[in-house]
């Protein structure tokens, strides 16, 4: 059984006009040691999803799921207090701003031993010594010196491994890492994945790995869940994903990569705009700015169909079955 | 930093003048002079009250009568009450201790509930708690002091009898002084029964005093608190499992506490102002009541030397709101 299985789950938030799905229907699975990538667009619920999971999202907010198991923890039944004690003990999160992510107030080593105080670990002298072992193991210089440095004075790239430090420092099971390099330069970015890697090898922990950069993903995911305006629409191994993608959104996105456009060359996009929250249709949610577009794609939504192991395709024609499309529109014709 | 440090006392020393000048013309401003004011009922002559004018100096013009005092001033002499012929630095000092001691109660009054009462609102915000806790605020910072003093003091002290209505002790009791401040010369003095006198006394104008900074304290509380709660390294917190109550307390008031800091420091003028109607309301023997005696009796060394060392005051305060600052947040320590 997958260590995280979560299943249909929707989010909505409270806006003028009711409240609006930002989420839906989202089916997720991790197993103990995988690394999973998410990949979508700003807006596609990425990281609502994972906040859901790790319930930050706003109280005025709506979480619904069938199942949200993690370990033996069924999420959904645990009180606040319970869940408040999973999270921060066997799962826990980076964010994308590490500068904003640390409290300006208190210093980095106050910030990673709370952590461990949170967790009851007892004695003031154990703690500093964890700490210390902590940022070496995030690879912070002279560990001892930067323990009483406050967030602005460290570099982004400094914070983040700060912000590591305190998400690896109960050792958790599972680490979310919601587009931890973002913010960071591009050559920094890199020496963070290699550390968000080695950890994971080193602990055996599981990683969803959420980013807006396929490239990022191909690097580092065992998986890839890629997500559009708030439903997962294609899910493969990385490998498979990248060689042969079977929804029209995974192909443009591909197609779209600045390395596969050639030298010289306008960068392909995808005409149109994602669908506004509030106005999503019914039918499928890329069909209006999908290449293959048919009639059937205008009459309720495809389900989220399984093609082989760890494949899945929300699409009535994924690439495999591109004769389908042929057949479609002969019946639509006659 | 020394440029920084010359151009703060530049911009102090030009405000004290300022004040100085503003106190000076402006008690002359007050009809009638201090000879007509004491002896204007005693059918003295016109030769007779010039030549006590002569005495206090205020036949001379009035630049003059400026540029004398600020020479005393500079070195250090405040002048004589011509009421009391007693220093007025003097009679400052004896007096300040009974001012401070209810401003610092109605400030510790006032920010204790204030804080209180803003986190209150900003954790149930759009709640009717939230709704309740503001109007109440808007109500306290809009009330007048005097009004509001004198129905306390029927309520409280007239028509329950809980509370003494004006002074600082029962006269039972005497306490030697040593600070000054009543209640901890009471406790020097092991006389808890006066200490509690003295504690009695202070409860009503603590109120009265405090209760427009802390509607204001409430409200920036408030909505500092919402502004913080919003901040990523709240949900960061989140993340590790923190309590509420630490998220609450630790991480997001003392970040929030930049902004209070300020506006508690920008209230100490109103604070000022607030103080002289309370210690008149209730007969507090301070510094407020003590220049409004000197209003009526045109004591004008008394008036100018008040304003001047009030105005001292406030700037001191103001400089504990910048150190403050760097005591908060340490991105504003390591710029200086």
């Amino acid at each position: 059984m997958a260590y995280l299985d979560v299943r249909n789950l929707s989010v909505s938030f409270p806006t003028a006009r009711g409240y609006a799905r930002v989420v839906e229907g989202l089916d997720l699975t991790l197993d103990e040691g995988e690394i999973l990538g998410i990949v979508g667009e700003s807006g596609s619920g990425k990281s609502v999803s994972a906040l859901a999971i790790l319930g930050l999202l706003p109280p005025d907010s709506r979480v619904t799921a069938d199942v949200m198991r993690f370990g033996t923890h069924d999420l959904l039944a645990l009180s606040t207090r319970a869940r408040r004690r999973v999270v921060g003990q066997d799962m826990s999160i980076i964010f994308q701003d590490p500068m904003a992510s640390l409290n300006p107030c208190f210093t980095v080593g106050w910030q990673i031993d709370e952590t461990l105080r949170i967790g009851r670990m007892r004695g003031r002298g154990r703690r500093r010594d964890r700490v210390i072992e902590l940022l070496q193991q995030v690879g912070i210089p002279a560990p001892e010196k930067r323990l009483s440095a406050y967030p602005h004075q460290l570099s982004g790239g400094m914070n983040q491994r700060v912000m590591i430090a305190m998400a690896i420092a109960r050792n958790p099971r599972l680490l979310i890492a919601d587009e931890p390099t973002t913010a960071l330069d591009v050559t920094v970015q890199k020496q963070i994945l290699d550390l968000l890697s080695k950890l994971q090898r080193d602990t055996g922990m599981s990683l969803i790995l959420i980013s807006h950069d396929l490239g990022v993903l191909a690097r580092t995911a065992h998986r890839v869940m890629v997500m559009y305006a708030g439903e997962g629409v294609e899910e493969a191994e990385t490998r498979a994903l990248f060689t042969s993608p079977q929804h029209p959104y995974t192909r443009a996105l591909l197609d779209a990569l600045p390395e596969h456009a050639g030298a010289h060359r306008r960068l392909p996009t995808i005409p149109g705009l994602v669908p506004p929250l509030g106005a999503r249709p019914e039918s499928c949610i890329f069909g209006d700015r999908c290449r293959l577009v048919a009639p059937i794609c205008r009459e309720g939504r495809p389900a989220f169909e399984s093609h082989g192991p760890h494949r899945r395709v929300r699409c009535h024609f994924p690439a495999h079955r591109l004769d389908l499309r042929e057949e479609a529109h002969l019946v639509h014709a006659r | 930093m020394i440029r920084l440090l010359a151009r703060k006392a530049a911009i102090v020393l030009t405000t004290l003048l300022g004040a100085v000048l503003l106190a000076f013309s402006f008690v002359r401003l007050i009809p009638g002079d201090p000879i007509e004011v004491r002896y204007g009922d005693m059918d003295l002559t016109p030769e007779q009250l010039d030549a006590f004018r002569r005495d206090l100096g205020l036949d001379l013009s009035l630049p003059q009568q400026f540029l004398i005092y600020i020479q005393h001033l500079l070195r250090g002499d405040f002048g004589t009450s011509f009421t009391t012929n007693r220093p007025v630095w003097e009679e400052f000092i004896t007096l300040l201790p009974a001012t401070l001691e209810l401003t610092i109660c109605a400030v510790i009054f006032a920010s204790i509930f204030g804080i209180l009462l803003g986190i209150t609102a900003a954790v149930f915000r759009n709640s009717w708690i939230d709704y309740g806790v503001m109007s109440v605020s808007v109500t306290g910072a809009s009330m007048p002091v005097p009004w509001w003093g004198m129905m306390l003091i029927l309520l409280v002290s007239v028509q329950l009898g809980l509370l003494p209505v004006s002074g600082r002790l029962s006269a039972a009791y005497y306490v030697e002084s040593v600070t000054g401040f009543l209640t901890i010369d009471a406790l020097l003095a092991k006389d808890y029964e006066a200490f509690r006198s003295a504690l009695r006394h202070l409860v009503l104008p603590t109120i009265v005093l405090g209760t427009g900074i802390l509607a204001v304290i409430a409200r920036m509380t408030r909505s500092s608190m919402l502004e913080v709660l919003g901040e990523d390294y709240i949900r960061t917190a989140q993340s590790k499992g923190a309590s509420r109550a630490r998220i609450l307390l630790v991480h997001a008031l003392r970040n929030a506490m930049i902004p209070i800091v300020t506006i508690m420091g920008l209230q100490v003028g109103s604070l000022v102002a607030g103080a002289i109607l309370t210690e008149t309301v209730f007969s507090w023997p301070g510094i407020g009541r003590w220049l409004v005696g000197s209003v009526s009796t045109r004591d004008y060394p008394v008036l100018q030397g008040g304003v001047l060392l009030i105005g001292v005051m406030a700037m001191l305060v103001n400089l504990g709101v910048d150190v403050t600052y760097g005591l908060l947040d340490p991105r504003i320590r390591s710029r200086r």
